[in-house]
């Protein structure tokens, strides 16, 4: 009869002594090789932070054998991607996922599951149910075309507008803000062109690009084109434009935020007309110079609007945990409550709330 | 109450229904449960997922067919208008519509995923899906390309990017067939897999139910043997429990709920027998004491006897009418003491042993009705009474009840009642006053005589007819509305002066009084009428009116008259002193003369003033009539034209009367006037003659009383066109005239009537229109008497001496009165009023021969002087000079303290004569 409390006293004694596990932090953003080396990235800077309070998981490299993953990552839908990270363990909190409709497909699963979703950069608008477990980083398509045009008629005066977009529901959901906004605001866009996703060579993909621009140019004449559209067309649509209508504005939206463009742009004759609608401003604060340290570092590039972003919903993920325990509803509910008390949480991209009045995360800045 | 609820350690130990219930009814949900559980972790996902892959590959296969055919129709059309744009013309508008086709459809088929794989595809799906979308990529950039060329017309662009779409269609193509066959293959696949997949399930369930029916008829035995048999005897007695049946006991066996039901129930049964049989007796206790209150209370007699006829009950009423208490009478045979036999109430006897002895209730003549009958009092006096008999049902015996009103009071009410009656009937019957009763409808119930009488019809005629019917068609209407407002309470009663005619034509004024009678509820049951004849009232109220116009029009005239007659009193007497004057000449003489004549036809035209009044003629004489009216039939005859007949219908007696001839004459030659204009065409008048004695009824008819006796009755009847009643009744009235204006005075028949009433005597007018009229004179046919009045003759003047007193407040009529007295040889002693006559008079009462007073003086009239006068000298002789008459005067002919009259205007020798007839004595 005296072992029993002994053995109680044991057992009581190992599971206060057993050290806690880190809460997960789902990764819908990397997959392979190279995903896995850029998830090892953030998960390090918040081992740095946090110790291991949290730790990053995330869809093993396909190439390790998992014949459910052809390494294409492409084809995997939102859905099916939440599934299978999942099954991983109980993540506590996801960030991802690269693209608008893979997120939205994701944050089905997640919603059904109770795992709330921070999304740095998809932008599309998803399904009204599973909003409150959804923490967008950036505003909608919608909200951004909204402040393309207003951009483009209180800042540039344009007055002839045309809008090139591709058709996803990205550069649709772009689309229509720009209309709605322009409807409302008595300036009816002039054109709207659908183009295809295409590299900009000089064979006839690149030749027929380019023909799509010009008769835009010479249909539509606008005084500024609005280009939601990837970075590769876009250069052959910004090179069409600037030849046939020298003196429209050309808008890009946040699609064409990177590096390669920007540099590109720069160097084009007449750089001081050509914008871009940025997520990420970099900032001369000691966390900015750290996390661009540190990506120059790892990755030997300069970061990108979408790297802030990515690290921010990290980071945010990471302090939601802290804050409010390793539940998944704590944390959805200490992130719906961020900023309604006016104290908002300022990453590496700036302010961030999701309560209380909108952070104006989105910009549109002159490429010069 | 005794408890008898199980205890609680019985509950505690009891295996309980609810708790069997329990877990056979979650035995049964486990048991579905586990089957569904089974089948659902068994093969559920497994459906699911092929059902929505199945349904995602069939809309695959759909939509790579569009895609297909879209890209085809999309090359075609360019290729067409590339050829156009070779000849020169590009239609801009279809390329852009073509543009923006192009361009929605690739917007819809992003939105729709129709671009990307099911999320369950195979990986060989899926990398077919992603070729086909890079070459739909390729192709559609390829031709926007074209479009593009077209639209900024570089044809050479558009031909090459079309070449290029061309060629790009065909691997599409195959990449969209591949992904079909694909797809269609997965489907087969699924489809197999499904159909294995349901066998398998559809065996599992099969295994599951036979199962569970092998186990159904076990619970169906112990659900019966548990619940239902003990329910069912549960349930059969409340049944006859609920029926009244409250002797019931349940076995109670057992220590379940159904068992503790029935001993619940047997507990409450047994207490519901027990508040069944307290709630009877009280009941009964109750009932007794109500029927003794009942008793009690009743108005009439009551009393209880037993089949042998014994008294069981005898309630106050029963000790009231007959005097007998109910102890004196509980045991006692009812019948032998209330109806003795052998005496005449022994038919009460009979009718209560008929009763009690006849089962049936209709038989027994007592039963269940009243009979009236009489029993004997304690006192031995007889009371007449209303008997009633019912059988009062009993278990074990039978008892009657007997009701017994005393009618002495109500029998005492009916002869009352059949008294008052007859009383009414008798008066109704015989009163003079005519009766009527009238329903409300204005029907006549019942008339007597008198009514009859006055109406003119016998009075069975008369039932039933509207009264309305009996009015004059002029007042009906007014009659009938306020008959109306009488029956509906609006009028307390009606009273009226109604003139009507009989049935024989005659008129007849009817004094009607009708007021409501009403019955016990205040409704109207008839109305009761009385009528009087009142014809007579109404034609004296009607000569009375007459008589008081001509006493007003008389008075009037009388003193029109008197001052008119002493105007002519100066200038006659002037006139004639100026005829008499020794020195005037004969031309004066004549002129005086003149005078006279024409201030006597004033002294006439007041004469005619006068007899308008009751003036008493001034020339009353014995007369016959028949010379008067010889005297106007002569003076009618002359004027009258001749298609007027004159008869005579003379008495053959005189009809001697005292009356002035004169105006006789002009009543008689006025009605013969009138009778000519009332023929203007021709007729015939006639003149009647008869003595009559009027009795005192026929006199009370006319106003002024006047004397029964004999009369001597002068008629003038015509022909003519006659009266009606309205004219008739003011032909009398002074200056009322139906003659065109100018024809007539309306003084003609005024004067007659002033004239016969002057000689107390009747006029009777009888006229109908259309049928002529008859004025009747009636004068007193009397003995003439010696009179003191001075019938006037023509005489020379008679000369006297002495002193003379004349007193008169007019100076021209004293001043020329003495000098009349003066010129036949008087000294006279002139004053202007009475006290100045006294005063000199008492001065000197011997020294004057006679004193003329004037009647109306101020400060002392001239019957006043006349009275002290007297006093002072009571054989003085006093002569009254007055233009009033005596009857005018309401005196007699010579007024008390007079000697005699001297009528104003009079003249010196007519002066003269008059005072040496009373100075020398002679009449």
């Amino acid at each position: 009869m005296r072992v029993a409390p002994a053995l109680l006293c044991l057992t009581l004694s190992l599971l206060a002594c057993r050290p806690s596990r880190p809460a997960l932090i789902g990764d819908g953003f990397y997959l392979g090789e190279a995903g896995a080396y850029a998830r090892r990235f953030h998960d390090s800077l918040l081992a740095l932070e946090f110790g291991d309070a949290v730790r990053i998981v995330g869809l093993p490299d396909p190439s390790t054998g998992d014949d459910t993953l052809p390494g294409a990552p492409g084809w995997m839908t939102g859905r099916l991607w939440a599934r299978r990270l999942l099954g991983l363990g109980n993540l506590t909190v996801v960030v991802g996922h690269p693209g608008s409709g893979a997120t939205n497909d994701a944050a089905l699963v997640y919603a059904a599951r109770g795992v709330p979703l921070i999304v740095p950069n998809a932008t599309a608008e998803g399904a009204p149910d599973v909003e409150t477990w959804l923490f967008r980083l950036l505003p909608d398509d919608r909200t951004q075309g909204q402040l393309l045009a207003d951009h483009a008629l209180d800042s540039l005066a344009a007055r002839r507008i045309a809008v090139v977009f591709v058709g996803d529901r990205y550069g649709s959901g772009v689309l229509h803000g720009v209309e709605s906004r322009l409807v409302a605001r008595a300036t009816p866009i002039v054109d709207r062109v659908e183009m295809p996703s295409s590299p900009c060579d000089d064979g006839p993909t690149g030749l027929a690009t380019r023909l799509v621009a010009r008769a835009m140019v010479e249909r539509a004449h606008p005084d500024a084109v609005i280009l939601v559209i990837p970075p590769d067309p876009a250069r052959c649509v910004i090179e069409e434009v600037q030849q046939w209508a020298p003196r429209a504005w050309i808008i890009g939206s946040d699609a064409l935020d990177t590096p390669d463009l920007r540099a590109w742009s720069r160097r084009r004759p007449r750089a001081d007309r050509i914008l871009i609608a940025s997520g990420w401003r970099e900032r001369d604060d000691s966390a900015s110079r750290a996390f661009r340290d540190a990506f120059r570092t790892h990755f030997g590039t300069e970061p990108e609007g979408r790297d802030a972003l990515i690290h921010d919903g990290f980071r945010l993920a990471a302090i939601a945990i802290v804050q409010a325990g390793p539940s998944p509803h704590a944390v959805r509910d200490w992130l719906r409550r961020l900023g309604g008390d006016g104290t908002r949480w300022t990453g590496v991209s700036g302010p961030i709330s999701f309560s209380g009045p909108p952070t104006p995360r989105l910009a549109v800045r002159r490429i010069q | 109450m005794i408890d008898q609820s199980p205890s609680a350690a019985q509950r505690l130990r009891a295996p309980s229904i609810r708790t069997l219930l329990v877990i056979l009814a979650i035995g049964a949900l486990a048991y579905v449960a586990a089957i569904g559980a089974h089948l659902a972790m068994r093969f559920r996902p497994a459906i699911a997922a092929i059902l929505r892959d199945s349904d995602a590959l069939a809309e695959r296969l759909v939509e790579n067919r569009r895609r297909a055919e879209h890209h085809d129709a999309v090359i075609r059309a360019l290729w067409t208008q590339w050829r156009a744009a070779q000849r020169g013309a590009v239609p801009l508008d279809t390329l852009e519509a073509l543009r923006l086709s192009l361009q929605q459809f690739a917007v819809a088929s992003h939105r729709s995923g129709a671009t990307t794989a099911p999320t369950t595809a195979p990986a060989e799906l899926v990398s077919a899906m992603e070729r086909a979308e890079a070459q739909e990529r390729e192709l559609r950039n390829a031709l926007l390309g074209a479009l593009a060329a077209l639209q900024v017309r570089d044809t050479l662009a558009a031909s090459r990017l079309l070449a290029r779409a061309d060629s790009l269609n065909l691997p599409l193509a195959r990449a969209l067939s591949e992904g079909t066959d694909i797809s269609l293959r997965e489907v087969q696949r699924q489809e197999r897999e499904l159909f294995s997949t349901t066998r398998e399930a559809t065996r599992i369930l099969l295994l599951w139910v036979v199962l569970g029916m092998a186990t159904v008829p076990v619970v169906g035995l112990l659900l019966r043997r548990w619940i239902y048999r003990p329910l069912a005897t549960l349930d059969d007695g409340l049944d006859r429990l609920s029926a009244g049946t409250l002797d019931v006991r349940l076995p109670g066996e057992g220590a379940d709920e159904i068992a503790r039901l029935q001993q619940h129930f047997n507990v409450v049964a047994q207490n519901l027998r027990e508040r069944a049989a307290a709630s009877e007796a009280r009941m009964a206790l109750e009932t007794a004491e109500r029927t003794r209150r009942i008793m009690d209370a009743a108005l009439d007699a009551v009393v209880v006897i037993d089949e042998g006829g014994l008294v069981r009950e005898w309630n106050p009423q029963a000790e009231a009418v007959f005097g007998w208490s109910r102890g004196e009478m509980l045991g006692v045979h009812l019948t032998s003491l209330l109806f003795p036999k052998d005496t005449a109430e022994a038919s009460g006897s009979r009718l209560v042993e008929d009763a009690v002895n006849m089962r049936e209730p209709a038989l027994g003549p007592a039963r269940r009705r009243r009979v009236r009958t009489s029993a004997r009092r304690r006192d031995g006096g007889l009371v007449s009474i209303e008997i009633g008999v019912m059988p009062l049902g009993g278990d074990a015996r039978i008892e009657y009840a007997i009701f017994i009103r005393d009618l002495s009071t109500q029998e005492a009410a009916e002869t009352a009642l059949v008294e008052s009656e007859t009383r009414y009937r008798a008066a109704f019957e015989q009163s003079t006053v005519g009766m009527a009763e009238v329903d409300p409808m204005g029907r006549m119930l019942r008339v007597n005589p008198a009514a009859a009488g006055i109406i003119g019809r016998p009075a069975e005629q008369l039932v039933g007819v509207p009264f309305s019917d009996l009015l004059s068609p002029d007042q009906s209407t007014e009659d009938a509305d306020a008959f109306t407002r009488l029956v509906r309470g609006e009028l307390p009663m009606i009273h009226t002066l109604r003139s009507n005619r009989r049935s024989d034509g005659s008129a007849v004024w009817i004094d009607l009084t009708a007021a409501p009678v009403r019955d016990a509820d205040g409704r109207v049951a008839y109305v009761f009428a009385t009528a009087q004849d009142v014809s007579e009232r109404v034609r004296l109220e009607g000569e009375l009116r007459q008589a008081q116009k001509m006493e007003a029009v008389g008075q009037l005239a009388g003193g029109v008259a008197h001052d008119f007659n002493n105007i002519l009193a100066g200038i006659m007497g002037f006139a004639d002193l100026l005829q008499h004057e020794a020195g005037a000449t004969e031309a004066v003489r004549g002129e005086a003369r003149a005078i006279v004549a024409t201030a006597q036809r004033g002294a006439d035209l007041a004469q005619k003033l006068l007899s308008l009044s009751r003036e008493a003629p001034t020339l009353l004489a014995d007369i016959d009539v028949h010379d008067v009216i010889s005297e106007v039939d002569a003076i009618i005859r002359r004027a009258f034209d001749r298609t007027v007949e004159i008869r005579m219908d003379l008495d053959e007696r005189p009809a001697e009367v005292r009356a002035d001839r004169t105006q006789v004459s002009n009543a008689l030659l006025n009605l013969a006037l009138n009778a000519r204009d009332a023929m203007p065409g021709g007729g015939r008048i006639t003149f009647r003659t008869r003595r009559v004695r009027l009795d005192a009824a026929f006199c009370a008819r006319f106003a002024g009383a006047p004397v029964p006796g004999a009369y001597v009755a002068i008629s003038v009847s015509d022909t003519g066109a006659g009266m009606s009643e309205e004219v008739r009744s003011r032909i009398f009235e002074p200056f009322f005239t139906t003659k065109e204006h100018g024809k007539g005075t309306g003084l003609g028949l005024a004067m007659v009537y002033g004239s016969v009433r002057a000689h107390d005597g009747i006029i009777e007018v009888e006229s109908r229109p259309g049928a002529g009229s008859t004025f009747t004179l009636y004068l007193p046919a009397r003995e003439v008497t010696a009179a003191r009045r001075i019938t006037p003759q023509r005489s020379p003047l008679i000369a006297g001496e002495g002193h003379v007193l004349l007193a008169d407040d007019e100076t021209t009529v004293r001043e020329v009165a003495a000098r009349m007295l003066r010129r036949l040889g008087y000294t006279v002693d002139a004053v202007a009023d009475g006290e100045q006559a006294l005063a000199r008079f008492r001065n000197a009462p011997d020294q004057y021969a006679f004193v003329v007073l004037d009647g109306d003086m101020p400060r002392m009239a001239g019957r006043e002087a006349a009275r002290a006068i007297r006093e002072l000298r009571p054989h003085a002789i006093i002569f009254l000079a007055t233009g009033y008459r005596a009857q005018q005067l309401g005196e007699p002919e010579i007024p008390e303290g007079f000697t005699a009259v001297l009528p104003k205007p009079y003249t010196l020798a007519e002066l003269s004569r008059v005072i040496a007839a009373h100075l020398s004595g002679v009449s």
